[in-house]
């Protein structure tokens, strides 16, 4: 009870003292100065943040960003390594010659065109 | 909202509207004056809410951060920052989260934070250091106010002295006068950690000043 008594005691004297300490000086032309900043600041895109940088969270490695840009990139692997070993790019190159009549189906092949030849050589 | 807000100023004046108000108005004009008469009287109701918030909050804004910084120069600083990133992201604030004023705290806290970090103080020496090295000083030789006065800056010592956390707390519960539950959400943590922080700190801060407490204990001085 006396404990008790005693604590409330040093309670009330800490409050009294936490009382005396220094306040904020003043600062009167403050609020002037704040209004003046504002008008002559910039756009909004320049300001900070609200939260300071300890909160902010470090984005995961693997994200939904990351996923998207890995993803095409092995779908365009994968349709790379496929148009190549079934004569995809072959049927791409000859098909709009074939439907102008420049070349009849199955005449023209591309192989040679790369290897240096021209398409007529190629056929001789 | 806003047209409840447009209806509203109409019929009141600026100064009459509430915090969440003010800051919905000033979310909804823009910034800077042009040409056209409509958005300069927009523009300057904007600047008029902002004066209002500040004429309201500025002190108390300065208030949390002398006592988290002491330094009269980072005081002003962060005040100004935190009221700059009002006049340009009014919006940040989100209504029914929290009330106006302890987001207000929060912003400023994580300021004062932002700002310790950047101009990190030499750290001030602790309390045993302090007491020991406390000169005498002939008590009744002085002024009431002297007296009050020095009293005043063992405090400020003290207080310094305590963990960021802990001083974080009894500043916002004692010199600010909020519950424990707002400043629970300004600390970003959970009533009992509050409290606890409080505690610990009420102990210390008994500890450092034990001797004026004693003082002020014998002389019934303490009202």
């Amino acid at each position: 009870m006396k404990h008790n008594q005693m604590n409330n005691q040093e309670d009330q004297a800490l409050d009294h003292l936490l009382d005396l300490s220094t306040p904020a000086p003043a600062s009167p032309q403050l609020a002037r100065h704040i209004l003046a900043a504002a008008n002559a600041s910039g756009p909004a895109s320049n300001v900070v943040e609200f939260t300071p940088k300890r909160n902010l969270a470090k984005p995961p490695y693997l994200n939904p960003d990351n996923w998207l840009i890995g993803g095409l990139m092995a779908a365009s692997l994968i349709i790379g390594i496929w148009s190549g070993t079934n004569d995809l790019s072959n049927l791409l190159v000859t098909a709009p010659l074939e439907l102008a009549g420049i070349e009849q189906p199955g005449e023209f092949d591309i192989y040679p065109v790369l290897d240096g030849f021209s398409a007529t050589e190629s056929l001789l | 909202m806003l047209a409840n807000l447009k209806n509203s100023t109409q019929t009141q004046s600026t100064s009459a509207l509430d915090d969440e108000q003010l800051l919905a108005l000033m979310a909804h004009t823009p910034q800077a004056a042009n040409n056209n008469e409509t958005c300069t009287n927009q523009a300057n109701n904007r600047q008029h809410a902002f004066s209002i918030l500040m004429a309201r909050h500025l002190d108390k804004v300065r208030a949390l951060a002398w006592r988290t910084l002491q330094s009269h120069a980072d005081t002003d600083e962060v005040a100004q920052e935190v009221f700059l990133k009002i006049w340009h992201k009014p919006d940040r604030f989100k209504p029914g989260k929290a009330k106006f004023s302890t987001w207000l705290f929060r912003v400023t806290l994580n300021a004062c934070i932002d700002r310790q970090r950047k101009t990190k103080t030499v750290p001030i020496e602790p309390f045993e250091t302090v007491l020991r090295d406390e000169k005498p000083t002939p008590e009744q030789a002085l002024s009431k106010d002297q007296q009050n006065q020095q009293r005043g800056e063992r405090v400020n010592n003290a207080l310094q002295n305590l963990p960021d956390r802990q001083r974080q707390a009894i500043i916002l519960s004692h010199f600010e006068g909020i519950s424990n539950i707002e400043a629970a959400q300004i600390l970003d943590t959970s009533v009992e950690a509050v409290e606890s922080l409080l505690g610990r700190a009420r102990r210390s801060l008994k500890a450092a000043l034990a001797k004026d407490i004693h003082q002020l204990l014998e002389t019934g001085n303490n009202r």
